[in-house]
């Protein structure tokens, strides 16, 4: 029953993840246009856009006519690609530097450890605004990379932000797997420490690995999401610098944070347009969440065996003595 | 050794602080828009710089330059109003709602859980858009205005930001005393209680209640990290003056080293507090 429940969390999870990346894939694949309403002239007179969510355009359209859910299936495969390519960098670097932190000597550890600590007291998303500024704001002689290179610099340097929490992290379970009894066994017999890592470490860290990897993903979406508020949009941000009035700052990818952040205003007037990205990143999310609980629920040895013991202990209670009598009693008890 | 011993204490934020700095300097990395260690070297030996005389650092707002240090505080006081009362608030508010739980059967207890799986995973963004979007349309079906949505005044608005901000903790604090409460049934002294009679109630509120908020300070360093960023975007959201104004609108590393330090202290004093008193009290270590 718990095991067809995790099953359905994580099915429903990674499939609306998967679902959203194919069919973006797909999208672009297609040529990527977006349908576009500027006007009707309809049953209720003349209208333009924006248009809010009708029957005829479930999410609403943007102010220039442009379908909100379309914009939202083409920002999906650059919002959710990035994510999760900066969180398998962050998870192998992580992995790596936290398996060898997890084997140093405690008195190292004592001081790293203390170091990376100032990780926790500053939010993520301030380290990378303050990093990436310079690197994604246009300056007025404009940028000197190209866009490739903008994207492989910030997916470089937000994976490196989420390396010392994720790193602290990994290492302590690899130092509570060393602490156990059989690690003593294994060290006694003479177990180098490249077997007891592949050995001993490795298939009890592999499935906290794997709940640890939807976790990241999680957190680089908020990162990248806080940015596109703080108006450093994935990509670079386009900034006009023209005497004769100019736009605001603009995204070069239209992915979900650029739109959220470009679009928090219009929550005052036309909602939908903030709302639809934000709908389909929250979603995001919780289908990560759901994924984290499956898998917790499925790769956590303590949830089973303590289950087992108390249906165990309830069914000798029950058939060594009449029920009647015990029944009575219990109800009390539990009441 | 003696003296060294004495002063082991200073080691843990003397090296937490080191991080920060190490963290302000950041924005040398990419000064000239491509990755260069020299120009992170030289921000920030010159972050060290400004950091020599703190009193006479200025921040420039409309090309004038003004005074950091006594309107710093003014900021800081202002986001930890919101943060410490957003604690409360989520405290009171998942302690209320565990009771509801406890009290109640089986489906709403059901209902309670997936409704805080799912609330607790929300990020905050969608919090504070939704709770805005939803005082906007209160206002303009009924007239009434919950709360301002955008301060123009500085010291106007503390109290929905907090409200927002306690959002998350409050279910991210009731998940985890869902579980605690599991946790604590089976141990002895709950046993102990019963089989003396005592009632469920008063076993849930004087005695395991205790115990369960205990086992939350454990999770501080989380909750913190969490509700830190959390309070970032807030205050830039709602426009409060807070440490976030420091943090983006006069954005230096020395004001940037000093603003978190400063939002460091506070935190990491209160965190010890609840680790000296845990331990007093309990005997139990309890690791930052």
């Amino acid at each position: 029953m718990t095991t067809l429940k995790n099953w359905l969390l994580i099915g429903f999870g990674a499939g609306f993840i998967l679902l959203m990346l194919g069919w973006s894939i797909l999208f672009h694949y297609k040529g990527a246009e977006i349908p576009k309403t500027v006007m009707t002239n309809g049953d209720d007179g003349f209208a333009a856009a924006p248009f809010s969510p009708s029957s005829q355009i479930p999410f609403g359209t943007d102010r220039d006519g442009y379908h909100m859910f379309y914009k939202v299936l083409d920002g999906a495969v650059y919002t959710l690609g990035a994510a999760i390519a900066i969180s398998v960098v962050a998870f192998l670097l992580a992995f790596l530097v936290g398996v060898l932190m997890g084997f140093w000597k405690p008195a190292v550890r004592r001081y790293s450890d203390k170091v990376l600590m100032g990780f926790y007291f500053i939010p993520q998303s301030i380290i990378a605004y303050n990093v990436l500024y310079p690197l994604l704001w246009e300056t007025e002689d404009g940028f000197t990379t190209t866009l490739n290179e903008r994207i492989i610099w910030t997916i470089l340097v937000l994976a490196f932000i989420m390396l010392p929490t994720t790193a602290i992290l990994i290492s302590n379970e690899t130092k509570e797997i060393l602490g156990k009894e059989f690690i003593a066994g294994a060290r006694v017999l003479g177990g180098s420490r490249f077997f007891l890592f592949w050995k001993h470490v490795l298939p009890h860290l592999k499935g906290r690995l794997f709940i640890l990897f939807p976790k990241l993903v999680i957190q680089a979406l908020l990162i990248i999401a806080h940015l596109g508020f703080f108006t450093i949009y994935f990509g670079g941000t386009d900034v006009c610098y023209d005497l004769y009035g100019c736009d605001p700052p603009k995204p070069f990818i239209q992915e979900w944070a650029s739109i959220m952040g470009t679009n928090y205003s219009e929550i005052y007037n036309a909602w939908w347009i903030f709302m639809t990205p934000m709908l389909f990143f929250s979603l995001a999310i919780i289908a990560l969440t759901a994924t984290t609980k499956g898998l917790e629920g499925l790769l956590d040895p303590s949830v089973k065996p303590q289950k087992k013991k108390a249906v165990s202990s309830h069914h000798q209670a029950s058939s060594s003595v009449t029920p009647e009598s015990f029944q009575r009693v219990g109800k009390e008890v539990s009441s | 050794m003696n003296v060294l011993k004495r002063f082991a204490w200073m080691l843990e934020p003397v090296l937490i602080i080191a991080g920060i700095l190490l963290v302000s300097a950041g924005s040398g990395l990419f000064q000239t828009q491509s990755l260069s260690f020299s120009s992170y070297g030289q921000t920030f030996l010159d972050m060290w710089g400004d950091l020599s005389h703190p009193f006479d650092l200025v921040y420039t707002i409309t090309q004038t330059e003004r005074p950091l240090f006594p309107i710093i505080l003014l900021a800081l006081w202002s986001s930890m109003r919101i943060l410490f009362l957003a604690i409360s608030i989520s405290l009171g508010a998942s302690l209320i709602l565990l009771i509801i739980y406890t009290v109640s059967g089986r489906i709403v207890k059901n209902a309670i859980k997936s409704v805080a799986a799912v609330l607790e995973s929300v990020p905050d963004i969608f919090v504070i858009a939704t709770l805005q979007l939803f005082i906007i349309w209160f206002f303009k079906k009924t007239g009434i205005l919950l709360g301002d949505v955008a301060s123009l005044d500085p010291n106007e608005i503390i109290f929905l930001p907090a409200v927002t901000l306690s959002v998350l903790p409050t279910f991210f604090f009731l998940g985890l005393m869902i579980s605690f409460v599991k946790e604590e049934e089976d141990l002895p002294y709950v046993e102990l209680a019963r089989s003396k009679g005592l009632t469920k109630y008063r076993i849930l509120f004087i005695h395991m209640i205790r115990n369960i908020l205990v086992s939350l300070t454990y999770h501080g360093k989380q909750i913190v990290w969490m509700m830190l960023s959390n309070l970032l975007i807030l205050e830039y959201l709602y426009n409060v003056f807070g440490v976030t104004s420091f943090l983006f609108t006069y954005n230096t590393p020395a004001i940037f080293a000093i603003t978190s330090i400063l939002l460091f202290l506070p935190i990491y004093g209160v965190l010890k507090a609840m680790q000296f008193t845990v331990k007093h009290r309990i005997g139990k270590e309890m690791s930052l």
